[in-house]
């Protein structure tokens, strides 16, 4: 592992846990989500072999808790004006995106762990397509993995965390919620291409959909990985601007 | 030069924003169709069956799905299968490489949508208040006005959903129906009216008229039409000499059978009383084809058998082998017919033996397993079940209870039965051989037809065929069985998707298991109900008929009945009530130990890790500033 990489990557990681922050987000994510699964995704009435009433509605809960995990990253380096003293560094500044993110998708990854003792009970309550459960699973991550790429990029440009963490939420939602049909009718009607079959690969819900249904294809795949790809390189244009 | 950078910024985001737009369009282009099944039980992947229909879609099919937008809010169950038929129909859509149509339509109350779902079959759901009607069905059709309707999306049918809709396609495509005859005498399996009582088709009848053009034929027919291939015969009594000849003469063309006898059919007992139930001699012709079938005797099977209650006053649940529940192993899998098919349910079955004949292949299709036993009919037919398995006789044979035969015969007959009439001159000529091999399935059970041995039919009240539950194979290896003497080979190759997903939430899982606790207790008491308040029902009766001269003697048993009926009434109330109780606690339980005591041991656990990582820690720089 590049030592750059690993020196941030670490830093990042183990700050989330010198705080209560992170406790307390946990606990708030345990909590919301608990509730979602068995009360308004009706957990008992379903017959959840798909873990659907857990994935339903796990894009608005992270959509609200990652901004929280994210919202320090730059603002608060810019806040203390250590940001100034890292720039000068002789660091590359892709490694430097990619170590604090790589720290807040580690983040992530262990609150969705914290939610497979309920996936693990389920197993022994009802007959569980455990296969289709992962293909959730992967979906949440990306999900989060995604949220994450905006929280960062939002980071960089606020110098107040909790303003940064109004704005991810709002980037996040929007982004989730927001019918983005209109640039395929745009783009079907400029071009005549036949692209009646594409028309939800804009839309983020289409895309989790498929990984929730077990029903996963390279366009997912695509589809999240370059929009954290490319959100990434944006946070690296961001922060040489800043520096400039 | 500030705004020069920020405009430098603008440009970039653009330029990510359409490098974003042309990936995901080029990859949606490119792999938009291939998905990896991510499911074991692979619910979203079309058979080989299905694709080949589609790719035989002759003219474009349009599939109109009417969903209301309210549904999945009303009833949160069809959020979950309305996902997963438009997710399947999907499939459909992108296999079929742009000869098939799918659209979405939300019938708003009163709107002209509504109507036109109306129109076109949609049945109506009515949501919680019983306001307002919400829809949840297809219609499916071509530019010829072929067209067929699914009333409801039944979600009890998730795993009939592919077998559905592939049929519906492969009619549209192949929209001459088949004919086929049916015959039955002494079973009310049609819709008919009997004076004031009315019955309904049974369910069977109904899956076959959906899939064939089904045609009523008499018993006393000296004659099968030629453009009938396949006839159905249920229960046949001692046929007539004229439909003997006919029957004859049918196979000898090379016409196909599918027979249901039965030595003692139950619900012919049911509906006429035991000792009215007819037995069917057919033996001339059925040993002309190479089965010999013996009426008098029934096959039972320990390891196969159904439990049921069993006793007058000391009521069990115990196996009753006459009742069987044909397991995988004992269907033949090599046959077209029963491969595939995973349980039949049969009811005092007889027993079918092979007469082996040159040219003529006999094939077994379902058995008993080798700890078969048998018993007399008029055992069963008439003493009670405890008597039946006191008498049953375990012979370890592994007994025939269905079987094909294929080949060429002779017939039974020296002439045409009606020579020398003036019908003879309107038949077809006497023939004495086949022309052509045909095939016999004979089945020795009519009561695997009733619809209370296989299907669940609550909802095919508006909904005929789609909304027909079936809870075994029954239905399956019929409509198998007419598709093979059909030779529609391509719906052969059509399954029931075996589904992880049942429809059972899991608070009914949770209520199960509980309630398995208290099975023996509940249904022993329910039993007990149902013995008392028909005693209760005889004597007030008998009251009511003496009047005013009724003995205290009787008056008080009635009152004590009544006490019986209160107490095991409330009995019955305090058992449902503790399951529910419990099933209650099970769940809170399950609530707190997800929301608050697993986070709390893992977050305990996080903290550990972080205590034992920081003394470490410190005991190095301690190390460290000692060294110094």
């Amino acid at each position: 592992m590049n030592k750059q990489f690993a020196s941030v990557y670490f830093k990042e990681f183990k700050s989330y846990f010198r705080t209560q922050t992170a406790y307390f987000i946990m606990a708030v994510y345990m909590i919301i989500s608990m509730i979602g699964t068995f009360y308004s995704g009706y957990f008992f009435f379903l017959n959840n072999s798909d873990f659907v009433s857990f994935f339903s509605f796990q894009p608005q809960i992270l959509a609200i808790l990652i901004p929280a995990v994210t919202m320090r990253l730059w603002a608060d380096e810019r806040k203390s004006g250590t940001l100034e003293y890292i720039l000068t560094q002789p660091v590359n500044y892709a490694i430097l995106v990619l170590g604090k993110y790589c720290a807040a998708v580690s983040f992530c990854l262990i609150l969705l762990t914290f939610t497979f003792p309920l996936w693990i009970y389920t197993n022994f309550l009802t007959t569980v397509d455990n296969m289709n459960v992962f293909s959730g699973y992967m979906g949440c991550f990306l999900t989060a993995a995604a949220f994450c790429a905006f929280g960062c990029v939002i980071s960089a440009f606020c110098s107040n965390a909790v303003i940064a963490y109004l704005i991810a939420v709002l980037v996040s939602w929007g982004f989730m919620a927001t019918n983005f049909n209109f640039i395929i009718s745009f783009v079907a009607e400029v071009s005549r291409l036949p692209m009646s079959g594409e028309g939800q690969s804009f839309n983020y819900m289409a895309h989790f959909q498929n990984f929730i249904s077990g029903q996963i294809g390279i366009d997912n795949i695509i589809y999240f990985a370059g929009l954290i790809a490319l959100t990434l390189w944006f946070n690296v244009f961001v922060i040489e601007y800043k520096r400039s | 030069m500030k705004n020069n950078k920020f405009y430098v910024l603008i440009l970039f985001m653009a330029m990510l924003l359409l490098s974003f737009v042309c990936l995901n369009l080029g990859s949606s282009l490119f792999w938009g169709n291939n998905k990896a099944d991510f499911t074991s039980d692979g619910r979203y992947t079309l058979s080989e069956a299905s694709e080949e229909i589609i790719q035989d879609i002759k003219e474009p099919i349009f599939i109109k799905i009417y969903m209301s937008s309210s549904l999945s809010e009303e009833y949160p169950q069809y959020a979950d299968y309305a996902r997963f038929v438009l997710r399947f129909l999907n499939k459909y859509q992108k296999a079929s490489a742009g000869k098939i149509s799918l659209e979405i339509k939300n019938p708003e109350p009163y709107s002209a949508i509504e109507k036109e779902a109306q129109a076109a079959g949609i049945k109506p759901i009515l949501d919680g208040n019983g306001q307002i009607n919400l829809y949840f069905g297809a219609e499916i059709s071509n530019d010829a006005g072929d067209k067929y309707t699914i009333p409801n999306f039944v979600s009890e049918r998730r795993s009939s959903l592919e077998k559905d809709i592939s049929r519906i396609i492969y009619r549209i495509n192949n929209p001459q129906r088949q004919k086929i005859g049916l015959v039955y005498e002494n079973l009310p399996i049609t819709d008919k009216s009997y004076g004031t009582r009315k019955t309904s088709d049974w369910a069977f009848v109904k899956l076959l008229s959906n899939n064939y053009n089904l045609v009523e034929m008499s018993s006393r027919t000296p004659q099968i039409p030629l453009d009938i291939n396949v006839l159905v015969i249920v229960n046949p009594q001692k046929p007539s000499d004229v439909f003997t000849y006919a029957l004859d003469q049918f196979v000898l063309r090379g016409g196909s059978i599918l027979m249901f006898l039965d030595p003692y059919s139950e619900k012919e007992g049911q509906l006429k009383g035991t000792a009215n139930i007819s037995e069917p001699e057919i033996d001339t012709l059925l040993q002309n084809w190479g089965i010999s079938y013996g009426k008098n005797r029934l096959a039972g099977d320990v390891d196969l058998s159904e439990m049921t209650l069993i006793g007058d006053k000391n009521t069990q649940l115990k196996n009753y082998y006459l009742w069987m529940n044909i397991s995988k192993d004992f269907l033949n899998k090599d046959n077209p017919i029963t491969e595939g098919l995973s349980k039949l349910s049969l009811k005092t079955a007889g027993i079918l033996t092979p007469i082996p004949y040159e040219d003529v292949e006999i094939t077994p299709l379902i058995t008993t397993s080798p700890k078969g036993g048998s018993v007399e009919a008029h055992i069963a037919k008439f003493s009670d079940k405890t008597n039946v398995l006191t008498l049953y006789n375990q012979d370890n044979v592994q007994h025939t209870l269905a079987l094909q035969v294929t080949g060429k015969f002779s017939s039974v007959f020296n002439n045409n039965i009606l020579e020398n009439t003036p019908y003879a001159e309107k038949m077809l000529p006497y023939i004495a051989f086949s022309a052509h091999p045909s095939t016999i399935v004979v089945v020795a059970d009519t009561d695997m037809l009733a619809d209370e041995n296989w299907a669940d039919t609550e909802q095919s009240e508006n909904n005929e065929y789609y909304g027909i539950v079936p809870q075994n194979d029954n239905g399956n290896f019929i409509l198998r069985a007419v598709d093979y003497l059909t030779g529609n080979k391509t719906l052969l190759k059509l399954y029931d998707k075996k589904s992880l997903v049942s429809e059972n939430g899991i608070g009914e899982h949770i209520y199960g298991k509980i309630f398995a606790r208290y099975a023996q207790e509940y249904n022993q008491t329910q039993q007990d109900l149902t013995t008392t308040e028909k005693q209760l029902d005889l004597l007030s009766r008998n009251i009511e008929a003496v009047g005013q001269g009724v003995s205290m003697k009787a008056l008080e048993y009635q009152e004590k009945l009544r006490q019986e009926v209160n107490q095991k009434q409330n009995k019955i109330k305090e058992l449902d009530y503790k399951i529910k109780k419990e099933q209650e606690e099970n769940i809170n339980k399950i609530i707190l130990m997800n929301t608050i005591v697993f986070p709390l041991l893992l977050i305990l656990a996080i903290l550990l890790f972080r205590l034992f990582f920081s003394r470490i820690q410190q005991r190095k720089i301690s190390e460290l500033v000692n060294e110094r």
